[in-house]
C-alpha cells in the first residue's frame, strides 16, 4: 500500500513541477555569513536568560561553581538529583557537593526502565551545555550516551553548565553549521539535540503566563571561568 | 446527501457569544502585540522574511529529490519511513504501528497535521488510549471540541470553562487559577507519559540530508512524548522538508517571533532516528509519515503554491478582522484564518469553496507573513476559480457564485460610472437604505445581502469621511515595513 503510495505521490510532485517551475524565487537562497564564535559576553547572555524567564550566575572558579550548585539545592530543597556523565561535572567536583548536601544521586549504572523511573524522582538535573546562542538566551544540550535527555527534562529544576567545552553561538541562523559540526564521519548527527529557552511554560488558559507545564519551572544556567 | 454548514451559518453562532468575542479580541491584541514588539527589535527582521520565502521557494522547488533524500537519511539512521496519499491511509499506518508495537496508549504533541487526518478517532478505533498533551489540547480533548486557533486551540474557553472542565472530567476540586489547572494538568499527564507505549508528533520541519526532523513547542509535551514512550510516531506532512540545518536555523529565526513574539520558543528539537546504543532514554523505534493529501494538487498549481511556504505560525489568524469575530470553528477546518481559507479547499477530498469569500481583502495577513505567502492574492484566486468552476474544489460538492453573474455585471457596470454609482446610492439612500427591498427585487444579489448588514446609507462616505478622520489616532511609527 505505502510503496504504490510512494510512487503515486513522488510522481505527481514530478508533473507538478513539470507542469509550471517553481520561479519566484532565486535558485539558492543566500543565507548571511556565519558569525564567528564570540568572546563571551556574559552580561548579554545573563539579560536574554532572565527575559526568557530563567536565572543565570556566572562563576569565576570551580568553588564559585560548586556554591551556585549548593545554594540552587537549598534554595529547592532538592534531596535527588540526575546528572550527566560530562568531563565538566567531573572536574568541577559536583558530585561531591551534592553528596555532602545529602542529595540522593541517580547511579549512571542504572538500566533504561530503571532510569526513566529514578529520573521522574528527582528534584534536580545537571548537565552541560553544548552550545548556547546569545541572541536568545538558549542552552542546546545534545543527548549521547550517559547524557541523557530526561535529565534537563523530567525534574523541576535543571541546571545547565557553560563551560570551556560549550560552543558560543552569537546569533540563530549560527545554529546551522554548528547543527552540522555535529554529524559523525558517517554523517550521523546526535539522536537528539534540544534547544532551550527559559523554562517550561504555557499561556493556553486565557494567555495568563504560566511556568513550569511538562519541563521544569526554573531553569538555572552558571556560566564557568575556570583557570587553564 | 445534507447540505454542508457553510461558513456564514458557522460563523453567525460565534458572533453572537459574547464571551467569544471577548475571547478572539484579547487574542489578537496579545499576539499581534507580541509579534510587533518582537520585529521591531529584529534589525534583520524584513531580510530574514526574505530568506524564508527563498528557502522555502528552493525547496519546494526539489520537492521529490529532497523526499527521497529524507527517506534514504532516516532509513540510515534506523528509521523508518511511509507515504500515506491521504487522510485514510494515514490512519491506517500509524494503526498500524501501534499494534505491531502492541501499543496500548499514546500520548500526542499538538500537531494541526493529526487534527487534519482525524488520527485520534482513528487510533481509539483500534482500541488504544489516546491523549492529547498540549495544556489547550487536552482541555479541547477532554471538551470534546475540535481546535480553534493553530497555536492556542483552546483560545474560545474562558479560566472558569476550564475550571468546571477539570472538576468533571478528572474530579479536581474546582478552581479557575491558571497555575493551579496547569498543575492538574501537568500531575494527570505525567503519569501518561511515563506509562504510553507510543509517542505521536508532527514536524515543523524535516531535514533531508541528515534525517532529521525539528520539534517546535513552550510546554516541553512534545519533548516528554519523543523522550519516555519506547515509539514515536511522526506525521508530516510533504511540504515540511528543507535540505538542511542552515535552512531551518533560517525558519527558526522567524517562527517563534511571528507566532508568540519569542526570539526561540521554550524548546526546539532536532531528532534523528531512533536513541542508540548506550544510551537510556528517547524512543527504541522512530517511524516518520509522509503525507500528500493534496499537497500535490497545491503544488501543481502555481497560483497556490506559495501557500505551501507555510510555516504554520498563527500570525496571519492573529491580525485578520474576520477571524477575531468569527473565530477559528468557523472555518470548519483545523486550518482556520487566512491560511486556513487558502488550504482547507485543496486538502483532503476538498471543502470549504465558501471560505474565500469571508475575507475583506484587507491584506494585514500578508504583511505579517513570515514567508512572505500572498494571502489576499490566494484568496482573490480561489475567489475566481470558484466563480469559474462550480465543481472547485470538489465536484461532489457544487455550488455558485455568491452572487449572480447578472447581478456581478450589473455592479461593476454602475460602480465603474462615478455619476452612476452616485444616483443609485442617493436613489437608494431616500428608498431602500437596508438594501432590503432591491435583494427582494433582484434575487440574484440576495445571496450576497443574506449575509451581510449593508452600512446606514444616510450620509454618503465622502461626506462623512472629514468627521470620521477627526476621530483616528495618529499611528505611531513603526518598526513594521509595508
Amino acid at each position: 500500500m505505502s510503496d504504490e503510495s510512494r510512487e503515486r505521490i513522488l510522481s505527481a510532485l514530478e508533473d507538478a513541477l513539470a507542469g509550471a517551475p517553481v520561479t519566484s524565487g532565486p535558485a539558492a537562497p543566500a543565507f548571511p555569513a556565519a558569525n564567528q564564535a564570540s568572546a563571551p559576553d556574559w552580561p548579554a547572555l545573563s539579560r536574554e536568560i532572565t527575559a526568557s524567564g530563567g536565572r543565570f550566575a556566572l562563576a569565576r572558579s570551580a568553588a564559585e561553581a560548586r556554591g551556585a550548585l549548593a545554594s540552587l539545592v537549598k534554595a529547592f530543597g532538592v534531596r535527588r538529583a540526575v546528572l550527566w556523565d560530562h568531563p565538566a561535572l567531573a572536574r568541577l567536583g559536583l558530585a561531591d557537593t551534592l553528596a555532602k548536601a545529602g542529595v540522593e544521586v541517580v547511579l549512571p549504572d542504572q538500566g533504561p526502565a530503571e532510569f526513566k523511573e529514578a529520573a521522574a524522582e528527582c528534584d534536580l538535573g545537571v548537565t552541560g551545555a553544548d552550545a548556547v546562542i546569545l541572541e536568545s538566551g538558549t542552552v542546546v544540550v545534545a543527548a549521547r550516551p550517559g547524557q541523557e535527555r530526561a535529565t534537563s527534562l523530567f525534574p523541576p529544576v535543571h541546571l545547565a553548565l557553560v563551560t570551556r567545552e560549550t560552543a558560543l553561538l552569537p546569533a540563530i541562523p549560527d545554529l546551522g553549521p554548528w547543527l552540522e559540526a555535529q554529524r559523525d564521519a558517517s554523517g550521523r548527527p546526535p539522536s537528539a539535540i534540544h534547544c532551550i529557552t527559559g523554562p517550561s511554560s504555557t499561556a493556553d488558559i486565557e494567555l495568563v503566563k504560566v511556568r513550569g507545564v511538562h519541563g521544569p519551572t526554573t531553569l538555572a544556567v552558571v556560566a564557568v571561568e575556570e583557570n587553564a | 446527501m445534507s447540505r454542508p454548514a457553510t461558513f456564514a451559518s458557522r460563523s453567525a453562532t460565534a458572533c453572537a457569544d459574547a464571551q467569544l468575542q471577548a475571547n478572539l479580541r484579547a487574542a489578537a491584541l496579545h499576539f499581534q502585540g507580541n509579534r510587533k514588539k518582537a520585529f521591531a527589535a529584529f534589525a534583520g527582521g524584513e531580510a530574514a522574511r526574505d530568506l524564508v520565502r527563498d528557502v522555502k521557494d528552493a525547496a519546494l522547488a526539489r520537492l521529490p529529490e529532497l523526499l527521497r533524500k529524507l527517506e534514504s537519511s532516516v532509513t540510515a539512521l534506523g528509521g523508518t519511513v511511509h507515504w500515506a496519499a491521504d487522510a485514510a491511509e494515514a490512519c491506517a499506518i500509524l494503526v498500524d504501528i501501534a499494534q505491531e508495537a502492541e501499543a496500548t496508549t499514546a500520548v500526542k504533541g499538538k500537531s494541526m497535521v493529526t487534527e487534519e487526518i482525524q488520527l485520534n478517532p482513528a487510533l481509539e478505533a483500534a482500541g488504544l488510549e489516546v491523549y492529547e498533551t498540549d495544556l489547550a489540547e487536552y482541555i479541547i480533548q477532554l471538551a470534546g471540541e475540535p481546535p480553534s486557533h493553530i497555536i492556542a486551540p483552546a483560545i474560545h474557553k474562558n479560566r472558569r470553562q476550564v475550571g468546571e472542565l477539570f472538576a468533571k472530567k478528572l474530579g479536581a476540586d474546582y478552581t479557575e487559577e491558571p497555575e493551579e489547572l496547569t498543575r492538574i494538568a501537568r500531575d494527570t499527564l505525567r503519569r501518561r507519559f511515563l506509562r504510553a507505549d507510543l509517542g505521536v508528533t508532527g514536524a515543523n520541519l524535516a531535514l533531508a540530508q541528515s534525517g532529521t526532523i525539528v520539534l517546535v513547542e513552550n510546554e516541553g509535551n512534545i519533548r516528554m512524548s519523543t523522550t519516555a514512550p519506547r515509539v514515536h510516531a511522526a506525521v508530516m506532512g510533504i511540504e515540511k522538508v528543507v535540505p538542511d540545518a542552515a535552512s531551518a536555523a533560517a525558519v527558526l529565526a522567524v517562527l517563534a517571533r511571528s507566532a508568540t513574539g519569542q526570539k526561540m520558543s521554550t524548546y526546539t528539537s532536532f531528532l534523528a532516528g531512533p536513541r542508540r546504543d548506550g544510551e537510556r532514554d528517547g524512543a527504541r523505534s522512530f517511524h516518520l509519515v509522509l503525507l500528500d493529501n493534496g499537497r500535490s494538487r497545491i503544488l501543481a498549481d502555481p497560483e497556490l503554491r506559495q501557500t505551501l511556504r507555510c510555516l504554520r505560525c498563527g500570525s496571519c489568524l492573529n491580525v485578520c478582522p474576520v477571524y477575531e469575530k468569527a473565530g477559528g470553528h468557523a472555518w470548519g477546518s483545523p486550518y482556520c484564518g487566512p491560511i486556513g481559507t487558502c488550504v482547507t479547499p485543496l486538502l483532503g477530498k476538498g471543502s470549504g469553496r465558501d471560505l474565500a469569500f469571508a475575507c475583506t481583502g484587507c491584506g494585514a495577513c500578508a504583511e505579517v507573513c513570515p514567508a512572505r505567502i500572498d494571502l489576499p492574492g490566494v484568496i482573490m484566486a480561489l475567489r475566481r476559480k470558484a466563480a469559474e468552476d462550480p465543481g472547485f474544489p470538489n465536484p461532489a460538492e457544487r455550488g455558485g457564485p455568491p452572487l449572480s453573474p447578472g447581478a456581478a455585471k450589473l455592479f461593476v457596470k454602475v460602480a465603474g460610472s462615478p455619476g452612476l454609482f452616485r444616483a443609485a446610492a442617493a436613489l437608494a439612500r431616500v428608498l431602500d437604505p437596508s438594501l432590503a427591498l432591491a435583494s427582494r427585487l433582484a434575487p440574484g444579489l440576495r445571496a450576497w445581502t443574506r449575509t451581510r448588514k449593508p452600512p446606514r446609507l444616510k450620509t454618503p462616505f465622502s461626506k462623512a469621511w472629514p468627521a470620521l478622520a477627526g476621530q483616528l489616532k495618529p499611528q505611531k511609527p513603526g518598526g513594521e515595513q509595508p
